[in-house]
């Protein structure tokens, strides 16, 4: 190696070095806090004394909080199944037939796209009242799941198109209905695009906040996001039983991500790459 | 042969059936919404009382003249946000794409590094920048130790914004540098040798030859930064209230301080109106402005 290239890959280390202790910094202090009593928050000290594990016990004692991953799941669970049962379905249809009303139903799917969420809270407000489904696990189940129609069209209807049209018909001599044909011959050839459309969705319906915020009001049923809003008001002297928290509803979504990494690089390129 | 054709018919309805399912979610969840906006927007509805009447236009003119004190500083502030985020965020991502696309050993280790805050919820996010932000908070400590002033970063109007810029940037940069690096790793080698051979090289070969060649994943880059930072709702609503002296307030919480706190809900709705027709402007303007640069080889 020349002198030169020697002096560039230091230099580049130093810039990642630098760049991941701006990162992790945070999220370490978050870790490192949960573990401290809150004389020392308060004192500041970076690291913890000793490992003091009673603003665990703290967040354990609450049983809504531990109820509310119980919550999360149950959405993030629903939303995504109904996502997937009913984008694949249609998309079977909009991929192969070439009648017109179906590349124009493609269309206006996806072009729900830009209407941002934002835009639609003070209408659902409105419509999940009259609808009498306030404060119900149910309303954030059908409002994710129609969050979830322009992906999953986007992704289902690329992927069915490269899924041979000989399968189609030979199972058609074969004398088998529209619906076996796609669940037992074209699902499972999706299950690829299947898995990238539940990496990309279940961060968003885990972390959501917003849309729990307008309808759940019930403690058992609030999602864990609205719950460490809520405990970090009640709490607001308690700082290390809120770290204590923050840790654990930070783990899912990180081991969800660790377990699926390379799975979720090649779910966003897959978007990011004209094909 | 005839059968089959006729089979192929019955497909057809079948199809359309099959649809069916999602064209009901998105009607109900979606267009319908969209629909109630509308019919509230022209009048002055509170939220819950039955005698509301038409008003006509005046809940646009409110946002338009200025006469809503929140209005136009909080679409103000929300183009800033999110110019600024991008505006550092991007360039920050392609070097890191690049760094990476060169490969350095521990790449792997570096890129799920950057990604974790992304996956992290915003509220958690938002509590604990709170912590270290805050003026008896961890950045402020760190700072007396080298023997610097404490600042009140969140409490003033002069670095609120900034401190909410740097957090959105800071939670994207993996996500974004993922986006880049696919790009990048898209276009084929023997482009970028033939491009060196012929004295392309540096600057010059990066903006030249490689950028456009990418343009597609800056597309897709720049349309999820700006839905995403266009919609600012969290980090305002927990970490300042939209203040202080409004320097926060997002449109995203003026929305929602209308309609849920101040009892104006048809204001709400006009401005939702505005909103999505503001976002549907810049997105598609934005993807005629990337795609028009769009290359293919």
């Amino acid at each position: 190696m020349t002198r030169a290239k020697i002096i560039k890959s230091i230099g580049i280390y130093i810039f990642l070095g630098l760049l991941s202790l701006i990162i992790i910094l945070p999220i370490l202090h978050i870790v490192l806090s949960a573990f401290k009593t809150n004389a020392e928050i308060a004192r500041m000290t970076i690291f913890p004394g000793s490992l003091y594990l009673k603003n665990f016990k703290t967040v354990f004692d609450n049983p809504y909080t531990l109820f509310a991953f119980f919550n999360s799941m149950i959405l993030v669970v629903s939303s995504l199944f109904l996502i997937v049962i009913i984008t694949s379905l249609a998309s079977y249809g909009l991929s192969r037939r070439k009648e017109k009303v179906f590349s124009v139903l493609y269309v206006v799917f996806l072009m729900a796209m830009i209407i941002p969420a934002v835009s639609s809270m003070v209408p659902l407000y409105k419509l999940i009242s009259s609808l009498s489904l306030m404060d119900t696990r149910l309303s954030l189940i059908l409002i994710y799941t129609t969050s979830g129609i322009p992906m999953g069209i986007l992704l289902y209807t690329s992927f069915t198109k490269t899924v041979p049209v000989s399968l189609d018909e030979a199972a058609m001599i074969e004398g088998c209905s529209y619906l076996t044909r796609f669940y037992q011959i074209i699902f499972p050839l999706l299950r690829p695009i299947t898995a990238s459309l539940i990496i990309m969705r279940l961060p968003a319906i885990w972390n959501d906040f917003m849309m729990p915020l307008l309808f759940i009001r019930d403690q058992w049923k609030k999602p864990i996001t609205l719950v460490v809003y809520a405990f970090s008001w009640e709490h607001q002297q308690d700082f290390g039983a809120i770290f204590a928290l923050l840790v654990m509803a930070m783990i899912p979504p990180i081991v969800f991500f660790m377990i699926g990494q390379r799975n979720i690089y090649k779910a966003i390129a897959a978007g990011a790459v004209k094909s | 042969m005839k059968q089959l054709l006729r089979k192929k018919d019955k497909d057809y309805y079948w199809a359309l059936l099959a649809i069916l399912p999602v064209l009901i979610f998105f009607i109900f969840f979606l267009l319908y919404p969209q629909i109630i906006n509308l019919r509230y927007s022209i009048t002055n509805y509170d939220g819950f009382s039955k005698d509301f009447k038409i008003i006509g236009l005046s809940n646009f003119a409110r946002f338009f003249k200025g006469i809503d004190p929140k209005g136009i500083v909080s679409f103000r502030n929300t183009l800033t946000f999110s110019f600024f985020s991008l505006l550092f965020g991007i360039p920050l991502q392609m070097v890191l794409a690049l760094t990476f696309y060169n490969g350095v050993k521990g790449n792997a280790f570096f890129k799920g590094l950057f990604y974790v805050p992304s996956v992290i919820s915003l509220v958690i996010i938002s509590v604990a920048w709170n912590n270290i932000l805050q003026y008896r908070g961890l950045l402020n400590r760190l700072l007396e130790m080298v023997e610097l002033a404490p600042f009140d970063w969140l409490g003033s109007p002069k670095t609120a914004m900034g401190c909410f810029i740097f957090i959105n940037a800071w939670q994207f940069t993996g996500y974004g540098t993922i986006i880049y690096l696919a790009g990048l790793s898209s276009i084929p080698e023997e482009i970028l040798e033939s491009a060196s051979m012929d004295g392309a090289v540096g600057l010059k070969k990066y903006f030249y030859i490689t950028l456009p060649l990418m343009m597609h994943s800056i597309t897709i880059g720049l349309f999820m930064g700006l839905t995403g930072s266009l919609q600012m709702f969290i980090l305002p609503f927990i970490l300042t209230g939209g203040g202080p002296l409004n320097s926060t307030i997002t449109f995203a919480m003026n929305i929602y301080n209308n309609a849920f706190i101040m009892q104006r809900f048809g204001y709400a709705a006009a401005l939702s109106i505005i909103f999505t027709l503001f976002i549907g402007v810049v997105t598609i303007f934005q993807m005629r402005f990337t795609r028009k640069r769009e290359v293919s080889y």
